[in-house]
């Protein structure tokens, strides 16, 4: 039993789109990340006594 | 909530939940889970075993998409050792499929006085011995403290003397034969069509072990290698009628979203643990097989 074309398109388009947009999610996710994690660190030590 | 696979329900919870287990694993270790999947699909949810393979590099299309965006960006790997592998992978995989067609088509054989298709009794062989070496070989590399020497030691593989020679700035490894990077292709791309895997289980050894690549340089080598033959893999099995979309976005979406969780516990769990839990899994689905095969004859 073959399948049609546009569904062996689909079979190689579908999962390569979502994969795109993983990245970007998650590329963004992370950047957020870091971006809060640099916002909540504690004020440089101050050494000028 | 039920799919229709082939005739046979499958629970989409079962298939999420098992796309979960699989990222957790992508994401922890490092390598696309395919070892896992397919045999699992096979034993644990009786999608019959043709569609499990190509299902199975159906849904990796997504990760590996994911995988050579990140590396790109990163400019990790040699691009040329992918170059060279392309064209032989893609052959490699039209005859791993080409086998699969060949041995559904095959009938039973009688075992022990038993019936068994010749699919799956060739399949759950070849997982078994593909597990023993590859995954014993992944668990060896985890086991062994890798330490970036700051030179390139050839191995085996890069010694061979079979001309024409290339050579790879990015390792950097000089006159390596092109005709031996081409083989390793070839026999990924078969492995990749055969078993359903992406294959990074066994280019990682090969890569470490045979060429003598660094670590960092062998994580980003072979990426494009494995979208191209999950690629061409998903359209042989798809022309044959063995790739379900649905199963396979299923599982894309689950395994996505829990490879990042995975990433994250492994910055967070002791390098012990990891490395007993990546024997562990190689020892759970050897025994998964090895039940399944046992049950046939009960």
């Amino acid at each position: 039993m073959s399948q049609s074309i546009p569904y062996i398109a689909a079979c190689v388009l579908v999962p390569a789109l979502w994969g795109v947009l993983m990245y970007f999610v998650f590329g963004w996710w992370q950047r957020r990340r870091q971006g809060k994690a640099l916002e909540n660190r504690p004020p440089p030590i101050d050494y000028s006594i | 909530m039920y799919l229709d696979v082939a005739g046979q329900p499958v629970s989409i919870l079962a298939l999420a939940g098992l796309g979960i287990v699989v990222g957790l694993i992508a994401g922890m270790f490092g390598v696309g889970g395919g070892f896992v999947l397919t045999p699992l699909l096979a034993t644990v949810l009786g999608v019959p075993l043709p569609i499990a393979v190509g299902s199975g590099l159906c849904q990796m299309i997504g990760t590996a998409t994911v995988s050579v965006l990140r590396h790109q960006r990163l400019g990790q790997g040699e691009l040329r050792f992918d170059w060279l592998m392309l064209l032989p992978s893609i052959i490699g995989t039209a005859a791993g499929a080409k086998t699969v067609e060949a041995l559904a088509g095959a009938g039973s054989v009688q075992l022990f006085g038993k019936t068994m298709p010749l699919v799956v009794l060739v399949l759950y062989g070849a997982y078994a011995l593909f597990l023993f070496g590859s995954g014993g070989a992944l668990a060896k590399r985890a086991n062994s403290k890798v330490e970036e020497l700051g030179y390139v030691r050839r191995g085996p593989l890069a010694r061979l003397a079979v001309p024409p020679y290339v050579d790879f700035p990015r390792v950097p490894l000089s006159r390596v034969s092109a005709i031996v990077v081409a083989y390793v292709g070839l026999g990924l791309g078969f492995l990749s069509g055969l078993l359903g895997v992406g294959g990074g289980i066994a280019l990682m050894p090969a890569l470490l072990f045979g060429f003598g690549f660094p670590l960092r340089q062998a994580a980003g080598t072979g990426i494009v290698v494995l979208l191209v033959t999950s690629a061409s893999g998903t359209v042989f099995h798809a022309y044959q009628g063995n790739v379900h979309l649905g199963l396979s976005m299923v599982l894309a979406v689950g395994a996505s979203l829990s490879a990042q969780v995975g990433a994250l516990l492994t910055a967070k769990l002791p390098p012990r643990f990891l490395r007993a839990g990546l024997s562990w899994l190689i020892l759970g689905t050897l025994v998964t097989i090895a039940y399944d095969f046992a049950a046939q004859f009960w």
